[in-house]
């Protein structure tokens, strides 16, 4: 690549990586093996969960369903017939912890916003929670993320933990990268980069587009690019990516030179199309490997 | 309860209750995350019903709902719509966007 880098081991990552970690909300850690098994079922039965009506006798715990009367000078409380679920607080979490331990006939007063709401308990539900099958996978229809259908449980568990760990290393990789793109500006590209990189895309979009739409583009361009985009041509698609080409060579070279690596073959993203999400999947892992090592500090 | 909606049957399906619609696409990184925060909060919520919406199988639905880009939910109550978002968001957002939507 003729593009040069003009901050040359001036990135501190790890200062980077302070800030974010600095953030109130930010992923500190991956998830754990229990919490990713436990996404895994919530997700696997959300469909096959049964609401069961509670014997008359039996008071309402949080996490059952209750329909209830409310009657109050608020709008909100003041209702015939209102579905909720005790202590998740979407209607109100000081009524819904109220009517915890009711049984179907009681009512409760509470104040909310300084007015009376009074409520009284029609009926009350439990939730019925399954063990997840395979056969409740399939259900799912669920593809991973290489479009692939899963099958089995097992397949499941994989696909969240592979969805959940890179949404936590996509996060961070996002927002460290943002500001080092705002600290580190670029003027000057190559042209023939720039060139380069559009024939690159230009080939790979061609077949794709012939093996997945049955379109040649070097003779027509899909209608919705011409609708949406007004674009007529691949050539005039190409010369449109002329921003995206050169933020493509501006993050090749910042992780370039976070990862220590120089600018050749294998990582030259004018020698194959998928260099910057290769070049991607090693920040990954250079993020994973700080989020360990932080966790054992 | 959860469940691919074609837009033929939108209406029917979504005309009573609690509606989430997510429209999202298969090869759509970001509706997956979102999925797995919906899943979440429906498993915890049971009252809430979820229509999963192809536009690619669907493409109607891309006209009939303006939507600019996936995914894209809109909130429902007894068929209305309450209101929507784009793009992927944390969960006390969604509960309380969720919240609004079925109680306002």
């Amino acid at each position: 690549m003729h593009t040069t880098f003009p901050y040359e081991g001036q990135i501190n990552y790890p200062a980077y990586l302070d800030a974010y970690f600095a953030k109130e909300e930010a992923f500190r850690s991956l998830p754990s093996d229990a919490e990713l098994k436990e996404l895994a079922r919530k997700s696997i039965v959300r469909e096959q969960l049964v609401l069961v009506p509670l014997d008359p006798n039996e008071a309402a715990a949080a996490g059952d369903t209750a329909v209830i009367r409310t009657e109050s000078s608020l709008p909100k409380f003041h209702k015939g017939r209102v579905t909720v679920t005790l202590g998740r607080g979407l209607y109100s979490k000081d009524l819904e912890e109220a009517l915890i331990g009711k049984k179907a006939g009681e009512s409760v007063r509470v104040q909310i916003s300084g007015e009376d709401v009074f409520s009284t308990v029609l009926e009350l539900k439990r939730r019925q929670v399954p063990e997840p099958t395979d056969d409740m996978v399939l259900a799912l229809e669920q593809k991973d993320g290489n479009g692939h259908l899963l099958r089995t449980v097992a397949e499941y568990e994989e696909y969240i933990r592979q969805t959940k760990t890179d949404e936590v290393l996509a996060n961070i990789n996002y927002y460290t990268m943002e500001q080092i793109l705002a600290d580190y500006p670029m003027e000057h590209y190559d042209e023939e980069d720039i060139r380069i990189l559009g024939e690159l895309e230009a080939a790979k979009f061609t077949a794709l587009f012939r093996e997945q739409e049955g379109i040649d583009l070097t003779k027509e361009v899909p209608k919705s690019w011409e609708e949406d985009m007004h674009i007529h041509s691949l050539a005039e698609f190409i010369e449109k990516r002329r921003d995206w080409y050169k933020m493509k060579i501006r993050q090749c070279l910042i992780y370039l030179n976070i990862l220590g690596l120089s600018c050749e073959g294998a990582t030259d993203p004018l020698d194959h199309y998928e260099v910057l999400s290769e070049l991607q999947e090693k920040m990954f892992r250079r993020i994973r490997e700080e989020l360990e090592r932080r966790k054992l500090s | 309860m959860t469940r691919f909606v074609s837009e033929e049957e939108f209406d029917q399906v979504t005309k009573e209750g609690f509606w989430i619609a997510d429209f999202l696409t298969d090869h759509c990184g970001p509706c997956k995350m979102l999925d797995l925060v919906l899943s979440e909060i429906i498993f915890d919520n049971p009252e809430i019903n979820l229509a999963k919406c192809d536009i690619e199988k669907s493409p109607a639905y891309v006209d009939r709902f303006g939507i600019q880009g996936t995914p894209t939910l809109l909130f429902m109550m007894n068929g209305e719509i309450k209101s929507s978002i784009t793009g992927i968001q944390p969960r006390d957002i969604l509960t309380e966007k969720i919240s609004e939507a079925m109680y306002d």
